[in-house]
């Protein structure tokens, strides 16, 4: 099967995320659904980098690229206003992710001389499209600093999880993705309810209910989706009972 | 209080501390069963807790100023480390029945060459386990961890210090303190992994003879800590100075 490149996938969550912003910034706040596409293209690029055993775990690749996107997006909160300049802001966060990310990845490749093709291109994607989500969160929850931690952690897992679950023989991109697809679902569900906990300054209730009612709908269609996928994935264990070393 | 240029230099070398810190830090995934030795978790994942915990520590004491912020930093991490030392080694013996031993010494492949410990003279060759590479946290290995810890809470703190600087003109108190703290992870976690490339996923400290591949990962966290703390420094000055709002 023809896998999705790395580039179509992240040209897509540019593109996405950036229309999700602008959407929560003027107030739509399903504008979040559109954040679900970088959920996807960091959880491909991070299955880019982990599949060709990589020196680190998938786990600390996570937190590494979440920590470069979640870091640029929380000091750019400090000039740029996220409400009232969201374009501006967008761009600078993409860019400086994207810069750090790059230079980790290059880094990596020429001084640690680690053989992982693609490992820059791979790095700044997982950076500027956790930096795109964690923009998108901050302006749901608004600039409450308690709530950064919680923030960049939740962002961290959604994006280290399906590679790692998926991780094995027959590890293939469209279940892996679909498993993001289940967790980016997962997540904004989670941040919808707790934007409904510390109802935001600028955002009514009543559109943070709209965000968990989206999620919990997007969530359903993805699990059943995945389900499906992980039962084709096993039919030939499923029905002899034996794994597939035994036959 | 630092100004904006001299706390830019902090988080360089702030940074560059963490990602050698890493070196010095006992881990390696196969010791969860107790085949190799060094605490059982990612050098990476290990260094970042005991950073983590130092950032903490060094919150406590943010108003005294900045020793005792980077010297209460350093402590807190160091016994985070030597905490988790002292109780995986006390589960590997009392639990397993598998004595401390560092198995790069054991095979004379250590920094000093040799197969005793370095410092308490103790003879390593036999006591490894066969088809493992040591296990447990044995005195030398110990010492290393704790300064490994020394040195990556002292940078975290230093990052720490040099954000809170930055960042408290342009916001209150209590928010300069929980943004300085998360930058101060971030920067912690860009670091931290960058080393993991290095060492492929164990090592036992500096008489492992991977701590001879520092200055790789000392270019690395050069490099990137740089980039990190010049846009940093950017942003907060222009967050300070209020030129966009």
């Amino acid at each position: 099967m023809k896998e999705i490149q790395i580039h179509t996938l992240f040209g897509a969550a540019l593109l996405s995320g950036i229309a999700g912003i602008l959407l929560i910034g003027h107030g739509i706040s399903i504008g979040i659904v559109l954040l679900w596409i970088p959920f996807l293209s960091a959880a491909n690029s991070i299955r880019g980098m982990a599949k060709y055993g990589l020196g680190t775990g998938n786990a600390s690749i996570g937190y590494w690229g979440a920590a470069v996107g979640a870091t640029s997006a929380f000091v750019t909160s400090l000039p740029f206003s996220c409400r009232s300049t969201p374009l501006l802001y967008v761009a600078a966060v993409v860019a400086i992710s994207l810069v750090v990310g790059l230079a980790t990845g290059v880094l990596a490749d020429k001084v640690i001389r680690m053989k992982i093709p693609r490992i820059e291109l791979n790095s700044a994607v997982i950076a500027a499209s956790t930096a795109l989500i964690t923009a998108g969160f901050l302006l749901i929850l608004g600039s409450n600093y308690g709530l950064y931690p919680f923030i960049y952690i939740i962002i961290t897992l959604a994006v280290l999880h399906p590679y790692n679950a998926s991780t094995g023989a027959g590890e293939n991109q469209k279940r892996t993705l679909m498993l993001a697809l289940v967790e980016a679902c997962m997540t904004t569900l989670v941040i919808g309810i707790v934007a409904m906990l510390a109802s935001g300054p600028a955002m009514p209730v009543s559109d943070d209910v709209a965000i968990v009612v989206v999620s919990a709908f997007g969530l359903v269609i993805a699990v059943v989706a995945w389900y499906r996928l992980v039962k084709s994935d096993i039919y030939e264990i499923r029905w002899t009972g034996y794994s597939p070393a035994e036959h | 209080m630092v100004d904006p240029v001299t706390a830019t230099i902090m988080i360089i070398a702030g940074g560059v501390l963490v990602g050698v810190c890493v070196h010095f830090i006992p881990a390696s995934a196969t010791g969860a069963m107790a085949a190799a030795t060094g605490i059982a978790t990612g050098p990476s994942m290990l260094s970042a807790g005991a950073g983590l915990a130092g950032i903490y520590a060094a919150a406590y004491s943010i108003d005294s100023g900045l020793a005792p912020v980077i010297v209460s930093g350093a402590v807190g991490s160091a016994l985070m480390l030597l905490i988790t030392i002292l109780c995986g080694n006390i589960m590997l013996a009392f639990g397993i029945g598998a004595p401390p031993v560092s198995g790069q010494t054991a095979a004379g492949k250590s920094t000093f060459g040799g197969t005793k410990d370095i410092i308490t003279g103790f003879e390593q060759e036999g006591y490894t386990s066969p088809g493992t590479d040591g296990h447990g946290m044995p005195f030398q290995t110990a010492v290393s961890g704790g300064f490994g810890a020394l040195m990556g809470g002292a940078g975290g703190a230093l990052v720490f210090y040099a954000v809170y600087s930055m960042t408290l003109p342009g916001i209150a108190t209590e928010n300069a303190v929980t943004l300085a703290g998360i930058v101060a992870a971030g920067v912690f976690l860009i670091n931290s992994v960058l080393p993991a490339y290095v060492l492929v996923g164990k090592t036992e400290g500096m008489f492992d003879m991977k701590i001879r591949s520092m200055h790789r990962t000392f270019i690395s966290c050069l490099v990137t800590s740089s980039i990190v703390a010049c846009v940093i420094y950017a942003v907060c000055e222009l967050a300070v100075s209020g030129v966009i709002e």
